[in-house]
């Protein structure tokens, strides 16, 4: 079982995404890894696309059936923000996934990604 | 950072690890950033292509079957050859008149909500004069559905806005100014496999009665100025 905690429904692009991630093993196997990561992906009419530029790992100890853990990533500054076109959408998600033994284990927890607000530099 | 492609498991599509801002060739210059096109754009170039390849392949059918074939079929045969090479020719000048364009933005990348000015520069060949001048900016969203010989490319303009037009000509080169500002509720420039959100800038210049169609692409950031 995986639960993930987003503090932030929505963010800026540049802006980091903070919460945790909490796993329990069902039939007592051990994780080698657990993996979090901000993922977008494109849907709409055309082929979906999807993309990740930001991960990170966290390693149980080998005794452990279970683990509790924040996070803390970027979004890039390049985006994409999330938006719903004609034809594209963009969605984004907190993407965790368990390695171990046998299969292994997926979840996803969707955030927004909005556009960043800069201060208008006047020219001197 | 882990390997990036381990979040996902076997049956997923590859994940996309590169920008996802279009690659736009600029220069930069003193009064902002430059982006030029030479000739009418690579578009009208892969036209021109397409009628010489149908030329030759018009001419060379019946030279290799050895069929020539004889009273109205050869009138129509004739007559559409020259239909060809007249529809070819009239591409090759207006692709011909053209020298080149250039435009200079400031700022670039365009922020959503920041005023930009655009001062747009066209060099005709043979002094060729210009009777009119249009410009529009405009989104679009550009998709592949499927792969290979049976994809279908669909596009859709989310936003279109023409600009006003007072140029000046000098002998050897046509100049104009526009001021726009990019709205922030619609998508930034993305391009990523199979999607492409594309902001476009189209000038285009009358000349003798032909026009030719002068597209530059721009980059929009994900940034709200103000």
């Amino acid at each position: 079982m995986i639960v993930i905690d987003v503090d932030q429904q929505a963010v800026a692009a540049g802006d980091f995404v903070t919460g945790h991630v909490r796993w329990g093993s069902d039939d007592d196997r051990r994780a080698r890894q657990i993996l979090v990561g901000l993922e977008w992906r494109t849907e709409g009419a055309g082929n979906r696309a999807h993309g990740v530029r930001r991960a990170t790992r966290f390693v149980p100890k080998p005794d452990d059936r279970a683990a509790a853990f924040p996070f803390r990533l970027m979004v890039p500054h390049e985006g994409p923000v999330t938006f719903d076109g004609e034809l594209i959408s963009i969605a984004w998600n907190v993407r965790v996934r368990v390695d171990q033994a046998g299969f292994d284990e997926f979840a996803e927890r969707p955030f927004r990604v909005n556009l960043r607000r800069v201060p208008r530099v006047r020219p001197s | 950072m882990p390997d990036l492609g381990l979040l996902f498991g076997r049956g997923e599509h590859a994940p996309y690890f590169g920008s996802v801002l279009p690659r736009i060739a600029a220069t930069p210059a003193s009064e902002g950033t430059r982006l030029t096109v030479a000739g009418a754009g690579s578009r009208d170039v892969w036209r021109l292509i397409y009628y010489a390849a149908m030329v030759v392949l018009v001419v060379s059918v019946p030279v290799l079957t050895h069929k020539i074939a004889q009273g109205t079929r050869a009138f129509v045969f004739g007559f559409s050859i020259a239909l060809m090479f007249t529809a070819a020719l009239h591409e090759y000048l207006r692709w011909h008149r053209l020298r080149r364009a250039t435009l200079v933005v400031r700022p670039w990348p365009i922020k959503f909500g920041a005023p930009v000015e655009a001062r747009f520069r066209i060099f005709m060949r043979d002094a060729a004069p210009v009777s009119a001048l249009a410009a529009k900016v405009e989104c679009t969203e550009e998709v592949m559905i499927g792969i290979g010989k049976d994809a279908e490319h669909r596009r859709s303009t989310r936003y279109q806005a023409d600009l006003d037009c007072v140029h000046q000509a000098d002998r050897r080169r046509i100049t104009a100014a526009w001021t726009f500002i990019v709205p922030e509720e619609y998508p930034q420039s993305l391009v990523v496999p199979s999607n492409k959100v594309m902001w476009r800038l189209t000038v285009t210049v009358t000349t003798d009665g032909v026009e030719i169609p002068v597209a530059f692409d721009l980059l929009v950031v994900p940034e709200v100025a103000g």
